[in-house]
């Protein structure tokens, strides 16, 4: 029910507002090159299929599948107070064989 | 000079095995006999190579956040690290390319290139070009220098010559009395000075010392016969001389001019020389007795005994070896040089133990004929480190402790201070060419055969002033105070 609500109503946010930043890491270019996956840190109001539709329209590919992590923030302490990192949203996009990104 | 610093690297590389000859396209303009003008183009396929040089090098230490050092993605190194490592291309690059350009044209530079390095700027595509002017030691055959004969003089210093130069230098340390009747030659006189062209005053100062010699001499000009133009003159006269302008005088409408000079002499001095007494012989640096301070003047005597052979030395070989050389020097080369000239040629005179006041006179003399001198001085400079490149001859860092050394001595200031002064005025270099130019002549001297004659010590015939008759130079300070009165201070303060 709920694609059907995400495939025919208008999608919340844009696509440059669901991925917020490439994850350009060891660990990323390990799985870009391997598996033809790739790291963005996306908003944390954007499903997987948000995702899916951003990455074909921002990099004009094809996703075969999306995998998504919710990251919880860190404990940070600055002397007696103490605080958190922001929580964050962590995709993994595979893409068509025949697909690359190029981040850089 | 340039190629000089910049060797070690090529043997670095060398030895690294890696060295590949830049493939430059050098063009080389020559407007005139000492100068060129270099257009350098550095083809794209060579800085490639360098950047790619750059990036292996930076690979293994390249700290990416989110990647390990050295595991970041060579890509991702280049667009990270692409203005660092530009900059560092550039500078490698038109090192190397300059070394180049200096070993493949043999040039034999006597400037530093005129050429910024922060006006070049490597493009995005294409090649590099970058143009810089260099002042090069013009292309001659070398004289033959070897068996010359030159003309020595010689002398024992006797003890006449001890007690003449004890009481010049007593007389350094003397008492100026008011004197009551007319001036004598050796007298001194305390003046208000006027330079007049016609009716127009060209310059004045007030209460000059002045010691009637000879000659008296000033920045523009000098004064024949001033010992004999103000003979018996007394307190509250005024007396005229005519004073010739030198032909390179600042003020070019003055150049070879006879000017008036007017002295109202204020006051007619004697010199009282003191007793030498020990306190005077501690003052003097130290020595325990008067037999000491002989033996220093003798040393002194002798070196500038040695300083004079040298010169005369130098004048004949020159004169011999630049008999030659009549390719001409661009007159903006002289302007620069000249000042360079001078600062050598004080040098020189500090170190061969001449008095303040002797080193201002031929100051003086120097700045009116300077671009005569400077051009001879060139010249001279030019075939002397010639030679010195053919026989290898190179200033040792020893050499240049002695130097310092012996002007320490002679100012009677610390070495430390003298090499701290010297480094700050950018004068090592005058330095060092100064010590290749004597060992050269010391070389030629050596290959030659000397033909001994009487060396007759010249009386001190010259009296200096600074000041310009003709209005000051710009560029030179104000004189701080009257001419004799001066060093009379400087020295007594020093001690």
């Amino acid at each position: 029910m709920s694609t059907d609500t995400t495939t025919t109503s208008e999608p919340l946010l844009a696509p440059h507002q669901v991925i917020m930043r490439p994850l350009v890491t060891e660990k990323g270019m390990h799985r870009s090159t391997r598996y033809n996956a790739y790291a963005f840190e996306v908003s944390r109001l954007a499903t997987k299929d948000d995702v899916r539709k951003a990455v074909e329209q921002l990099f004009n590919v094809r996703v075969l599948r999306v995998h998504t992590q919710n990251r919880k923030g860190k404990p940070r302490r600055t002397r007696f107070s103490s605080g958190q990192t922001r929580d964050w949203k962590k995709a993994i996009v595979k893409l068509h064989s025949e697909d690359r990104i190029d981040f850089f | 000079m340039m190629a000089a610093p910049e060797n070690p690297s090529v043997e670095d590389e060398a030895a690294e095995g890696e060295v590949t000859k830049l493939n430059l396209s050098i063009k080389v303009d020559s407007p005139s006999a000492c100068e060129r003008h270099v257009t350098v183009t550095v083809p794209r396929e060579e800085i490639e190579r360098y950047y790619d040089k750059a990036y292996t090098e930076l690979m293994p230490s390249a700290a990416i956040p989110g990647f390990r050092a050295g595991r970041a993605p060579r890509k991702l190194v280049e667009s990270r690290f692409r203005k660092d490592v530009a900059e560092q291309v550039k500078g490698s690059l038109l090192l190397d390319s300059m070394t180049q350009v200096t070993e493949d044209e043999k040039f034999s530079a006597i400037s530093e290139p005129d050429f910024d390095p922060k006006a070049v700027t490597i493009p995005d595509d294409g090649p590099m070009t970058f143009e810089f002017d260099i002042e090069v030691r013009p292309e001659f055959d070398l004289p033959k220098w070897e068996g010359l004969k030159v003309e020595r003089s010689v002398r024992e210093f006797a003890a006449a010559d001890i007690d003449k130069q004890l009481e010049r230098i007593l007389a350094r340390h003397g008492r100026l009395v008011p004197h009551d009747g007319p001036a004598s030659s050796g007298d001194y006189i305390s003046c208000n000075l006027a330079f007049k062209n016609g009716a127009v005053e060209l310059s004045s100062s007030k209460e000059e010392v002045i010691r009637l010699r000879p000659v008296l001499s000033f920045r523009d000009g000098r004064i024949e016969d001033f010992d004999k133009a103000l003979k018996g003159v007394k307190a509250g006269e005024t007396r005229e001389a005519t004073a010739k302008i030198s032909a390179d005088a600042p003020n070019e409408s003055l150049r070879n001019q006879e000017i008036t000079a007017v002295f109202e002499v204020l006051e007619v001095k004697k010199l009282e020389l003191p007793e030498l007494d020990e306190a005077l012989l501690e003052s003097l640096g130290g020595f325990a007795n008067e037999g000491e301070l002989r033996d220093a003047i003798k040393e002194d005597l002798t070196r500038q005994l040695e300083y004079h052979q040298q010169q005369e030395a130098r004048r004949q070989i020159t004169g011999l070896l630049t008999a030659s050389a009549t390719w001409e020097l661009p007159p903006d080369l002289l302007r620069r040089q000249s000042r360079r000239e001078l600062e050598r040629a004080v040098l020189e005179l500090r170190r061969n133990g001449f008095s303040d006041q002797e080193i201002r006179a031929y100051e003086n003399d120097l700045r009116q004929n300077s671009m005569a001198s400077t051009a001879k001085a060139l010249k001279e400079h030019f075939i002397l480190e010639r030679i010195a490149e053919d026989q290898h001859i190179e200033a040792e860092a020893d050499d240049y402790d002695d130097e310092v050394r012996l002007i320490a001595q002679q100012s009677g200031e610390s070495a430390r201070r003298v090499r701290a002064r010297l480094e700050k005025g950018g004068l090592m270099d005058a330095l060092r060419n100064q010590i290749i130019e004597r060992k050269v002549i010391e070389l030629v001297l050596s290959k030659a055969t000397f033909k001994d004659l009487p060396y007759k010590p010249e009386g001190v015939e010259t009296e200096a002033i600074e000041q310009s008759a003709g209005g000051d130079e710009p560029e030179i300070p104000e004189a701080s105070s009257a001419g004799e009165a001066e060093p009379l201070k400087q020295a007594k303060d020093r001690e």
